[in-house]
């Protein structure tokens, strides 16, 4: 009897554990991603890394005024006329990381340039040599490379945020949209160009 | 003998003769306004008068107007202590000049002056002249309109020189004058032989120091320079004979790109030659171009016009590291070689016609490293030619290493020919690629204004996995990589790879196709691929990367794949358990376990207590697909379950059977990456 019962109570639970179900909770994607982070991370003036989006609408000063309405400008402006598209500038991958983290880098060399007005901010997202007097002769082959490598992760930034939003052709707009916010980031006293004249901010 | 009386008779006489003179000692000219040819004067007064030393003449005069280019003359004085005439010739062996003048102002010097009005014969000698701050002594000799000019100058300033010069200069050079701005210090000495209005002869030798110039932008620029040079010319039969030396010692330039120090390298030219008597055709014969520790270049050229119509050049071999500093590398910033590391030894030679130039390269034991790291050539050696031209030039070269990202490649020959701007290989190249080898054959370059484009055919012989697993910093994994290469071709930063790379891994094969790279040495390397997995291993897999135990076959693609500097950032994966021969099918509990701690650990983990006493697990079929995109991963599974998907469903096999249902449909593909590797570096799950 008790044999019995020991067989049924087993089969029962050898039944119970025939079909055996694991869930699984792959991590979930994150919510939006503040915009315009990318200008912000490799210039980041004095200021710390961001907080997340919540606490950097508190935040009074005018970047974010320009990021709620950089959105609603680039959604304006980059939808197409004949297809409503989606356009997500916010782009974090690897990719970007690295490109963000060498022009973080470059930028420390840079700023003193930037300062001083030998390298100003063209009106199409890219940098270029204003005034080469204000550097010293031995100097300025080190600087014209560093302009020349600040441009070429520039372009392929904007051809990244435009190929992940599988529209290559969308580098030129995404760079004009750039082109912007670069300006409007800038610190007072450096140099940008506006309809074919340097400014000063 | 004279008595006395004769004596002091004679003298008496003496003195009565002389007295008279003595009494007309000096004769006075005023003149209120005179002309005479082309000069006029106001208020010139003559004094000539007898004194000890001879005929003294002072002149003073209020202005005279000389003509063009000199000008007025203000406030003249000339004072000649021994004024004589003799066979027509007045002499005034020194003399002193004084006057005031617009542009040279208050002036003060020793002349002498020889003049015969017959013979025209005129022979002038200035010395101190005051000019540009600095002093000049001139010497003029007239004969007949034969003349001879002598210049010696000391430290005359540029920049007070540069309004005098200008009047020489037409309109067009007095622009480009203005637009830059200069100084220095100029001394010298020179002469000039001519007749009429011809130079015939011509010697000069000139120093310039402490010469600063800059144009408007900044783009050319000399700071502290000390330059010294000579000229010598001469008219032969109505053809120029010249030679010219230059050195540049002190001092920085920047002519943009290139930034010289001439402290530390100095320059020195000798050039030699002949020239056309209106200077529109320049032979250079010879010219040596001397860079200390840099290089050192010989050749000849022509100019027609101030076009070169022929250069022949080449240089002695230079150190490769300081010719790429100093001359390579500026030209080169943003492109794949800006960042070098080199040696060794370069020579070349160019022959240039407006049709088309040959250049030829000899290098020797020639090292370039990317800084980078992402390529590597050492120990090349050989002969590189290059034309544009209907002239074959020959390419013999060698290498001894060579490294392409993690990849590296062996001891390699090239045999090739150039023309008309093209390289075309003579012979197949053996590359040795890892343990391995990449046959090329068919290759073609072509120098577009686009840039260079290059293709070639290859036959890729196996490399084993094992060794490209461990190049690449995977874990290491056994099989063999293998493809026919119809051809990779290169245009416009854009590499494209035909045909189709074969993996054997796994005991499965994986074809990579529709190979596809853009800015390869650019910031953002972007790699393309199609690849299309079958019968794959997956006991041997999961053994591989040591996650547990599964066994059963896998097959599925990843298909648009993108990889962005090296990581995937886009693609639309799908694997699963095939429909024929799918093999047994088995998880082991090790491999449920790190499953569920990819899928968030304890939310997983159902009914542990009974899980613990099986070793592994039953599955009918398993399956993942992802469609990643903007680092989120869009998931699914085999099939739909009431609210998420399954991955794993059970059946098949006996008891126990085993269902992984997934729910997160999307995933941040950064975050799983991170577990995927926590999960694989832990030693295994932690049993409470």
């Amino acid at each position: 009897m008790s044999l019995f019962k020991w067989l049924t109570g087993t089969v029962t639970g050898l039944m119970l554990v025939s079909c055996v179900t694991i869930n699984i909770y792959f991590p979930a994607a994150a919510a939006e991603k503040a915009a315009d982070r990318i200008i912000e991370d490799v210039w980041g003036p004095e200021t710390q890394p961001k907080a997340p989006a919540e606490s950097e609408q508190q935040n009074s000063s005018s970047l974010t005024n320009g990021q709620a309405g950089l959105a609603l400008s680039i959604l304006n402006w980059l939808i197409p006329q004949a297809q409503a598209a989606e356009v997500d500038i916010n782009i974090n991958s690897p990719a970007i990381n690295a490109l963000k983290a060498q022009m973080k880098s470059r930028h420390n060399e840079l700023e003193a340039f930037y300062n001083s007005g030998a390298v100003g901010l063209t009106g199409d997202g890219l940098i270029t040599v204003r005034d080469a007097k204000a550097v010293a002769l031995k100097d300025r082959n080190s600087l014209n490379g560093l302009v020349a490598d600040e441009n070429k992760d520039r372009k392929a930034l904007y051809a990244e945020i435009a190929r992940a939003n599988g529209h290559p052709e969308w580098q030129d707009d995404i760079q004009q949209t750039f082109a912007k916010r670069w300006i409007s980031n800038a610190a007072k006293g450096w140099w940008y160009q506006q309809g074919g004249s340097w400014k000063q901010k | 003998m004279l008595s006395v009386r004769a004596r002091t008779a004679f003298v008496c006489c003496l003195l009565l003769w002389i007295a008279p003179l003595q009494a007309i000692d000096s004769i006075e000219l005023r003149l209120g306004q005179w002309a005479w040819t082309d000069y006029q004067g106001r208020e010139l007064i003559l004094q000539l008068s007898l004194g000890e030393a001879g005929l003294e003449l002072k002149a003073q005069g209020e202005r005279i107007a000389f003509p063009a280019p000199i000008g007025d003359v203000q406030d003249i004085s000339l004072h000649c202590a021994d004024v004589s005439y003799s066979a027509g010739s007045w002499l005034c062996p020194s003399g002193t000049a004084r006057f005031s003048h617009a542009e040279l102002g208050r002036q003060q010097l020793q002349f002498t002056l020889k003049a015969n009005t017959e013979k025209e014969q005129y022979s002038i000698q200035l010395e101190g002249v005051k000019l540009a701050e600095g002093r000049l002594d001139i010497d003029l000799n007239y004969r007949t309109s034969a003349w001879r000019l002598a210049l010696i100058a000391d430290d005359l300033s540029v920049q007070k020189l540069a309004p005098w010069l200008s009047r020489f200069l037409s309109a067009e050079q007095q622009e480009t004058m203005a637009a830059w701005s200069f100084d220095g210090r100029l001394s010298g000495s020179g002469q000039v032989d001519g007749k009429a209005d011809l130079l015939s002869k011509l010697t000069v030798d000139w120093q310039l120091n402490d010469v600063n110039f800059s144009n408007d932008s900044g783009t050319q620029v000399a700071e502290q320079l000390m330059l010294k040079g000579s000229l010598a010319g001469q008219l032969q039969q109505s053809r120029w004979l010249w030679h010219t030396t230059l050195d540049a010692s002190q001092g920085q330039t920047y002519f943009e790109p290139v930034f010289l120090d001439l402290t530390q390298f100095p320059i020195s030219m000798n050039a030699k030659g002949t020239a056309s008597e209106n200077f529109t055709e320049i032979d250079v014969t010879t010219l040596k171009l001397d860079q200390q520790s840099v290089m050192s270049l010989e050749g000849s050229l022509a100019f027609k016009d101030k076009k070169p119509v022929s250069i022949q050049l080449s240089s002695q071999p230079a150190s490769m590291a300081t010719l790429y500093q100093q001359w390579l590398q500026p030209f080169s910033l943003g492109t794949a070689v800006a960042k070098l590391q080199t040696q060794g030894q370069l020579a070349a030679s160019l022959e240039w016609q407006p049709s088309g130039y040959q250049l030829a390269l000899d290098v020797t034991e020639l090292g370039l490293a990317d800084e980078e790291q992402r390529f590597d050539l050492q120990g090349l050696t050989g002969k590189l030619g290059w034309s544009t031209t209907a002239t074959p030039m020959q390419t013999n070269l060698s290498w001894k290493d060579a490294r392409l990202y993690a990849i590296t490649l062996g001891e390699a020959s090239v045999k090739a020919m150039s023309q008309s701007g093209n390289l075309y290989l003579e012979e197949t190249v053996d590359l040795p690629v890892l343990d391995g080898r990449l046959q090329l054959s068919a290759f073609e370059l072509e120098h577009q204004p686009t840039g260079v484009n290059w293709s070639f055919e290859g036959l890729l012989t196996p490399i084993s996995m094992e060794s490209l697993s461990e190049a690449l910093g995977w874990p290491i994994l056994q099989g063999k990589l293998s493809g026919v290469i119809p051809k990779v071709s290169y245009a416009d930063q854009q590499l494209n790879i035909a045909g189709a790379l074969q993996v054997k891994v796994f005991d499965g094969t994986t074809v990579i196709r529709d190979l596809r790279m853009s800015s390869p040495f650019g910031s953002l390397p972007q790699l393309y691929a199609n690849i299309d997995i079958n019968s794959l291993d997956l006991a041997m897999l999961t053994q591989a990367f040591d996650f547990g135990r599964i066994s059963g076959r896998l097959e599925g693609y990843v298909h648009d794949l993108r990889l962005s500097n090296w990581e995937p950032v886009q693609f639309e994966a799908s694997l699963a358990t095939p429909e024929t021969n799918p093999g047994k099918r088995r998880i082991s509990q090790r491999a449920v376990d790190n499953l569920t701690q990819i899928g968030g650990g304890p939310s997983g983990m159902l009914q542990r207590g009974f899980l613990q006493i099986f070793e592994d697990f039953s599955y009918q079929k398993l399956g993942l697909s992802c469609r990643l995109r903007n680092a989120i991963c869009e998931m699914s599974g085999i099939e739909e379950a009431k609210q998420g998907y399954y991955i794993v469903k059970g059946g098949g096999g006996l008891p126990p059977w085993i269902n992984v249902v997934g729910y997160t449909r999307r995933v941040d593909w950064s975050d799983l990456i991170a577990r995927l590797i926590a999960v694989r570096d832990s030693s295994g799950p932690v049993i409470e």
